[in-house]
């Protein structure tokens, strides 16, 4: 069975380039959101395996939505990675502490990178 | 009964001086010098008319009864009518006080004396040839004898009593008292020297006037005149001297115009000499305000606290003014006050801090509803709670000065007085001279306070400018270049495998998007972090740290957000601080703290580099610039050697959240 995934971000430029990516790798893109209310909707209906979280949302706190996630779930474990076009040492006290499984810079989002963090492997990026 | 044993004591010195005058008459019909009428008419100026029945008594005891009644009477008269118009001239002419130390009242005072003797004069010289006392021929003698016996008699008596009238000065106190005496006794040593020959010595006298005047004022030369005029007339009366000569009415010429010479040279003399001490004085004092006024202003130019220069003007207005205590206040809304600092002698100024109502009667309140410097002579039975309450503190009467700062009535500088004299009427001029001062001090610390916050506007709005970029390129560029990343790596993935050249042309074509990324996110972070505003300054500052080429030791005890301009202030001090230290220090660890106490946040970057670091250096004035601008202090030491440490002192309260 394909990967699950949704994906949470405020621009539509990238929820598009990242859908097409994913899909290509052989992702199931299950949907595109852009605010911390759909994603938690969405997550709840369509029990994704991931969840790909930008950590700047315009108004909201990517961190913010993670835990959200994080606390609402009750079903089956759905794993949290945040993303950005930031580097991760900028954030990397804040995704420490977030209940996220980890992290992906938008540049080098993959298949593989989403699969390594699952597997719990260490972040090659 | 009082008046009845005033009457008789005028009446019984009146005589006593009248036969003082005669025992000391040459042998003729006329003294050679009258005392009685310089008596009567200083007795008469100081206490009224109404006494002028102790000289109608005392004259009348004087009289001659060998004469015709008609001549007695016309004599008394003339006496009486001359003692009369000099008492009315001097208080016309010098007012209340018998104050005779300027030249111009001095001449005054000789217009009145020669007025009345002119008067005393005629009316005896007509009495007594009326009843044949005297021959026709010796009319214009006995008239110019009469004359001068009244009027140098009156020269020397009246301004003895008008200088003596309020006391002995203090300067015959003491040593005073000696040499005074010394003074006295070398007139009358010199009288008699100059009177113990027959040649004409009499000058010789005049060092020891002079010296009278300039060591005792008016009270010496009015003294010593008085011991010369009883030495020469006893002298002569003794049929010694120069003045002895062929006949009465030279001797008596000769020794009244010694006198009159003598006692008018010395009244001038000592009129200019008060006039100079006054001079003298005035200077004193101007140079002494005028030192009072420097302090202030170097007070005002070194930007004091508030406190600091009220208390200062307080004193120095209390000190030049004489005043026994002072008040600076604040006008606030309505009829009320503030006291912001206060003065006293004694210590018992209302206290600082003292919020007044200006009901009722008071200088503050003329101040505050004139606009203009007021003063309240007297606080007796003034109304209102405000000036019952300075009445407690002693207050008879206050001056005060309004500080009007920028055309608007800020405040009012008040000093009082708990003694019966009041303030001088300069007062006024001389505490608004402090007043402008203070306005000035005002003034300047509005418009510093003006600068600091446009500063600290243009500063903030830099920041707001930066960050503002930062999102349009996070929000635009950035996402975009993103997406054109993700979608050529997609399109890679797409390329059948035999076109591998094209694919492996799209991904490194996507590599070199990441590294105009990666170069983007460098330029960003520079423009404003952006975990700064998502995280706060402890976050932004660990960020920081990590991305040190120097290893960071970070001690951070922030835990709540501050004021953004702060925050943002904070992070680029220690961010350039920490790029100094990698570019100049060569250290091998450096330390970050921030704190936040009692609305102050302290950043501190110190490492054990090289030290030595120029405070004039661009790097460091950038720094100090950013952390004044938000009125804050930056100190830097750096020995060489011995590492460079940077302490930066941000006020977080008072600024928006």
């Amino acid at each position: 069975m394909a990967l699950r995934c949704l994906i949470v971000d405020d621009s539509p430029h990238f929820l598009e380039a990242a859908r097409t990516l994913l899909e290509l790798q052989g992702v199931e893109v299950v949907g595109l959101v852009s605010t911390g209310d759909d994603a938690e909707r969405h997550a709840e209906e369509l029990a994704p395996d991931v969840t790909l979280v930008d950590v700047d949302l315009g108004g909201e706190s990517g961190f913010d939505v993670a835990r959200r996630l994080a606390d609402g779930q009750e079903r089956p474990r759905s794993e949290v990675i945040l993303t950005s076009a930031y580097d991760e040492r900028d954030f990397a006290d804040l995704i420490e502490a977030s209940p996220a499984l980890g992290f992906v810079a938008k540049a080098e989002l993959s298949r593989r990178a989403i699969d390594d963090l699952l597997s719990g492997l260490p972040d090659t990026s | 009964m009082r008046y009845v044993a005033g009457v008789a004591l005028l009446a019984g010195v009146y005589y006593g001086a009248g036969r003082l005058s005669l025992a000391l008459q040459y042998t003729g019909p006329v003294a050679a010098i009258w005392l009685p009428s310089g008596i009567g008419a200083a007795t008469l100026y100081f206490f009224g008319l109404r006494w002028f029945p102790g000289v109608l008594i005392g004259d009348l005891a004087l009289a001659d009864t060998s004469q015709p009644l008609g001549t007695v009477l016309g004599t008394t008269t003339g006496n009486m009518v001359e003692i009369v118009v000099m008492a009315v001239l001097l208080r016309r002419l010098l007012g209340p006080g018998g104050r005779i130390d300027r030249l111009p009242q001095i001449g005054l005072m000789l217009a009145a004396i020669i007025a009345g003797s002119t008067i005393s004069a005629t009316f005896a010289t007509l009495a007594s040839r009326a009843g044949d006392v005297i021959a026709g021929s010796d009319v214009p003698e006995f008239w110019r004898s009469w004359f001068l016996a009244d009027a140098t008699g009156s020269l020397v008596v009246i301004p003895l009593i008008f200088a003596w009238s309020r006391g002995p000065s203090r300067v015959w106190r003491g040593k005073g008292a000696v040499e005074g005496a010394l003074m006295v006794g070398s007139v009358v040593g010199l009288s008699a020297l100059a009177l113990s020959g027959d040649l004409l010595l009499t000058y010789i006298v005049l060092p020891a006037l002079i010296w009278g005047v300039l060591r005792f004022g008016m009270q010496g030369g009015t003294l010593a005149v008085a011991a010369a005029t009883v030495m020469t007339v006893a002298i002569t009366a003794a049929d010694m001297g120069p003045f002895v000569m062929h006949s009465i009415t030279e001797a008596t010429l000769g020794t009244q115009l010694y006198i009159a010479v003598a006692a008018l040279s010395t009244l001038c003399l000592a009129a200019i000499e008060a006039e100079r001490r006054r001079v003298g004085s005035e200077v004193l004092r101007l140079a002494d305000e005028q030192a009072a006024l420097r302090r202030v202003a170097t007070i005002v130019a070194r930007q004091p606290t508030p406190s600091e220069l009220f208390a200062a003007v307080g004193e120095e207005v209390g000190r030049v003014l004489r005043a026994d205590l002072t008040n600076v206040m604040r006008y606030d809304a309505g009829d009320a006050a503030t006291v912001v600092a206060g003065w006293s002698r004694r210590g018992n100024h209302v206290p600082v801090g003292t919020e007044l109502t200006l009901e009722g009667d008071s200088v503050s309140a003329l101040v505050l509803h004139s606009g203009a410097a007021a003063r309240m002579d007297t606080y007796f039975d003034a109304p209102g709670g405000l000036a019952s309450q300075l009445r407690d503190l002693g207050v008879r009467s206050a001056v005060g000065a309004p500080i009007l700062a920028e055309d608007r009535l800020w405040g009012v500088v008040i000093a009082a007085t708990t003694r019966a004299r009041i303030l001088p009427p300069d007062s006024e001029t001389r505490i608004t001279e402090f007043t402008e001062l203070v306005a000035t001090a005002i003034a300047n610390a509005h418009s510093r306070q003006e600068l600091m916050a446009s500063r600290a506007r243009v500063v903030t709005a830099g920041d707001e400018a930066r960050r503002r970029i930062e999102r349009n390129l996070h929000d635009g560029a950035q996402q975009r270049l993103v997406s054109l990343g993700l979608q050529l790596r997609a399109t890679a993935t797409t390329v059948p495998p035999d076109m591998h050249e094209v694919a492996d042309g799209l991904s490194d074509t996507a590599t070199g998007i990441n590294d105009v990324l990666e170069e983007l996110r460098e330029i960003s972070r520079g423009l404003h972090p952006a975990i700064l505003s998502t995280a706060g300054l402890a976050r932004a500052l660990a960020a920081l740290a990590r991305r040190s080429a120097v290893p960071v030791e970070l001690e951070v005890t922030i835990a709540e957000r501050l004021p953004e301009p702060v925050e943002v202030a904070a992070y680029f001090v220690a961010s350039e601080a920490l790029a100094n230290v990698a570019k100049h220090a060569r250290a091998t660890r450096v330390r970050l703290s921030a704190s936040e106490r009692d609305g102050i946040v302290e950043l501190g970057v110190s490492d054990d580099g090289v030290g030595g670091a120029d405070p004039q250096g661009s790097g460091i004035v950038g720094l100090r610039d950013r952390v004044e601008a938000m009125g804050g202090r930056l100190h830097v030491t750096s020995p060489p050697g011995q590492g460079t440490t940077l302490l930066a002192r941000l006020p977080a309260a008072g600024l928006s959240r």
